[in-house]
């Protein structure tokens, strides 16, 4: 009995275990994982151009990110190796494990260089509302500078021992090539020695470099973006005059210094040098005149190693055969500011504006990746003046864009303008659309930024710590072009969505202009209304270091687009155009 | 790891359809009998009333609210898969029992749930790398999956028992479940994994490949009365 009951338990046990073999023998096919890598949030999106020409990227640029809060920024494909694109962009990005915490702000430095430009350095803030801004870093060409910079080479012997045995003088050339322009003299006492980046005294018998002199009287894009550290408005300036900390700079002046003895990198003499520069009189905004002599001009200097400006004194003006001058010492090479004394400082507090757009819904993505060009510039300021920020902007309905006001002035009325942008008027940093008038009737009528649309445009009070509703009406489309831009492993079988406000860029197939900014990836697609029917493309997008191409992307003719179903009044078409590029192993999963 | 991930899914989801009555010897057994069942996952009340010597039907009412953690593989990543199942069940059943000594009983019924939502959560246990950065799971977020299997369902199976005491009895039970129509009510993810929510068609498919399951049950019986 016993044994039958065993027998019969083992029967039904290998009914259950063939049961699960059946089971297992299936072999469902479960979906593969789709993996979506926008995990870094918080972005800036850095476009890297020569400050004479908008269109050029200066060639072999190199990004790196330097400062307090460098560990935590990467490219936004993860890499700690930022990555530039043959348009000069790149993004950087917050560690995604990084939590903001109350009123944390990261801090941390973009830093260019490229051979034949001077190197750059910006500041970036990011706080818990700033979920992407966008900075343009402009280079200046040493050979090939604007008229408001002007270079002197130096190439000085002074004899053996690295001791200066006669007065040494430096004078640049005039700025603008007119008696109107600004220039520097630097002298270099006898006796003097020269100290390298550690403090130590360095020998050696030829003098190398340049000095190079910066004028602002004519309130230059060019010069103005020149200004290191990331422009005029500072926030970190190293004092210990609380007022001088935070300063929109209204520079009267500048001047760098760059030498050399023998090759090894000066920093700082022995002996204090005389920095005296030349500079066209103009209104005093600490006075409420024009400058004259006695006024105090307020002197802040930059410092290359420390990427910082730092407030050093305050020196008066003097009139020398109707120019103004100033002279003072210091004991350090550096860029040197001669500022007009400014209570006007950065803002710091959130302000925000909200877009109100009726046509573009972003849950429904109609024109989902399309951009804007966002101007701002001071509501006061004459036509064709540079505007303070720009940027681009993916608007819709509803969306709330943080405005940057760690680089704008407070306390300004200030005027935001949105453009639309199409194949001609793309580029953020092309500084035609902000020249006079009289200077568009004179440039190519292809490019010259008239033919932009302003989309619409508001004035702000004061705009610190407020925040603005901007009302867009924008015709609905009746035809969209979309497609979806994915990335898949050499091997296996993930699938890769493309990264949320990736740039895609395009040109017409064959021709030879260079790529232009279509737009950014939203909802994980692209959807873009400026398409032109029966017009080929090549695309062109950006994963890391990896570039992806779709040649020969033809939109319909027009017979066969009306084979499209209109739904909602929309007719969408090529919408399973799939837009695929290989990673490597790197960002498989 | 889709494998692994769904065995046990099925596993745990089956599971809950123990539908264990209290068969217990023969010679215990009077004209009607009130019992409970508890089992690995499933709680039951039932009523009972013997027929012949051979056949019983049964009434019962089931709850199930159990969550089930496991490690799993996700695409090699060492993730954590959370399954908890909600149900509410009734069901009727006839068994038979072909001999008076082998404590062996085969049974055939039809179940209707009034409530059977199945969720998953699937969870990265170690970082994952992206490029350079090293990324923590609970940045990575989790796939999930809602499935929702209320309706009626015959099932039919076999069990074996063995008696404990007076009133007490173990039970082994293999069921076979027929369901014509599960619903993938979401699938979809969150963070790295929010565009899943694509799949969810082709989730819907593979479960639509599993209307007729097994399930394996182990539970006690008592008798009230």
């Amino acid at each position: 009995m016993t044994n039958i009951i065993k027998t019969k338990y083992l029967a039904f046990v290998g009914l259950i275990l063939l049961s699960l073999i059946y089971f297992v023998s299936c072999k469902p096919k479960a979906p593969s994982p789709i993996i979506n890598p926008s995990v870094i949030k918080f972005k800036v999106k850095v476009r890297l151009v020569d400050v004479l020409n908008a269109t050029t990227v200066p060639a072999g640029a190199v990004i790196r990110i330097s400062g307090t809060d460098s560990a935590k920024i990467f490219d936004i494909s993860g890499s700690k190796t930022i990555t530039i694109d043959p348009q000069g962009n790149a993004t950087v990005g917050v560690d995604p494990n990084y939590k903001f915490t109350g009123t944390n702000v990261l801090k941390f430095n973009i830093d260019a260089t490229a051979s034949g430009y001077d190197p750059v350095s910006t500041p970036i803030m990011i706080d818990s509302t700033m979920k992407e801004q966008s900075v343009t870093l402009s280079m200046l060409n040493t050979a090939n500078l604007p008229p408001e910079i002007v270079s002197q080479p130096v190439n000085i012997s002074i004899g053996t021992g690295g001791t200066t045995t006669s007065p040494i003088s430096i004078t640049t050339p005039t700025t603008g090539g007119g008696s109107t322009g600004s220039t520097t003299s630097i002298n270099i006492p006898t006796g003097t020695q020269f100290r390298d980046v550690n403090g130590n005294i360095i020998t050696g018998t030829t003098l190398t470099g340049s000095v190079k002199q910066f004028d602002f009287s004519q309130g230059a894009a060019s010069v103005l973006a020149s200004i290191p550290g990331g422009g005029s408005v500072q926030n970190n300036i190293v004092s210990s005059d609380p007022t001088k900390r935070s300063v929109v700079f209204t520079p009267a002046s500048m001047v760098s210094i760059d030498l050399f003895l023998d090759g090894k990198k000066i920093t700082g003499y022995s002996n204090p040098i005389t920095v005296g520069t030349t500079f066209p009189a103009a209104f005093n905004i600490a006075t409420g005149k024009q400058i004259a002599a006695g006024d105090d001009l307020d002197i802040y200097m930059y410092t290359i190693e420390s990427k910082a400006w730092s407030f050093e004194k305050t020196a008066q003006v003097s009139l020398v055969n109707g120019g103004t001058t100033v002279s003072a010492s210091f004991n350090h090479n550096s860029y040197f500011l001669f500022n007009y004394p400014s209570t006007t400082t950065p803002c710091q507090s959130t302000s925000s504006i909200t877009f109100t757009i009726n046509d573009i819904n972003k849950n429904i993505d109609v024109n989902s990746s399309d951009l804007y060009i966002m101007d701002i510039i001071d509501a006061n300021a004459v036509a064709g003046t540079k505007p303070i920020y720009s940027q681009y902007v993916n608007a819709h309905d509803g969306d709330v864009i943080s405005l940057p006001s760690y680089y704008l002035p407070s306390g300004k009325n200030l005027k935001v303008l949105l453009y639309d942008m199409d194949y001609d008027h793309w580029d953020i940093a092309d500084t035609k659309r902000w020249i006079s008038a009289s200077d568009i009737a004179t440039t190519n009528t292809k490019t010259k930024w008239s033919d932009i649309k302003l989309v619409n445009e508001i004035t702000t009070s004061d705009y610190c710590g407020k925040s603005f509703t901007l009302n867009m009406t924008v015709s609905k489309p009746t035809t969209l072009w979309s497609m979806k831009a994915l990335a898949k492993c050499p091997t296996g079988t993930t699938t890769f969505t493309a990264i949320e406000g990736q740039s895609l860029f395009y040109k017409y197939q064959g021709s030879l202009d260079a790529y232009r900014l279509l737009g950014y990836v939203k909802n994980g697609t692209f959807t873009t209304r400026k398409g032109e029917v029966g017009k080929a493309y090549s695309l062109q997008g950006f994963f890391g270091n990896k570039v992806g191409n779709k040649d020969n992307v033809i939109l319909l003719d027009q017979n066969t687009i009306l084979n499209y179903p209109i739904v909602n009044g929309i007719r969408r078409i090529s919408a399973d155009t799939t837009y695929i590029m290989k990673v490597g192993n790197g960002y498989c999963f | 790891m889709k494998f692994i991930l769904f065995f046990i899914f099925s596993f745990f989801f089956f599971s809950n359809t123990l539908y264990s009555q209290i068969n217990l010897d023969q010679n215990f057994i009077s004209k009607e009998k009130l019992g409970l069942h508890v089992g690995t996952f499933t709680n039951e009340i039932q009523y009972k009333k013997k027929i012949n010597n051979h056949f019983i039907a049964s009434l019962a009412f089931g709850y199930s609210n159990y969550t089930l953690i496991a490690d799993v593989n996700l695409n090699n990543n060492n993730s954590v898969i959370k399954l908890n199942t909600d149900i509410r069940s009734f069901k009727s059943n006839l068994e038979y029992i072909p001999s008076n000594f082998l404590n062996l009983t085969f049974f055939t019924g039809l179940s209707y749930f009034s409530k059977f939502d199945l969720k998953a959560n699937v969870f990265l246990k170690d970082n994952i790398k992206f490029g350079d950065i090293d990324i923590r799971p609970d940045v990575a977020g989790n796939i999930f999956s809602t499935i929702d299997y209320s309706g009626f369902s015959p099932f039919a199976g076999l069990s074996h028992h063995t008696l404990i005491g007076e009133r007490l009895s173990f039970e082994s039970k293999l069921t076979f479940n027929y369901f014509s129509n599960p619903k993938v009510l979401e699938y979809g993810g969150t963070n790295i994994f929010n565009y899943n929510y694509q799949n969810q068609y082709q989730f819907q498919d593979l479960i639509n490949q599993f209307k007729v399951l097994p399930s394996l049950n182990f539970g006690l019986n008592y008798l009230i009365k």
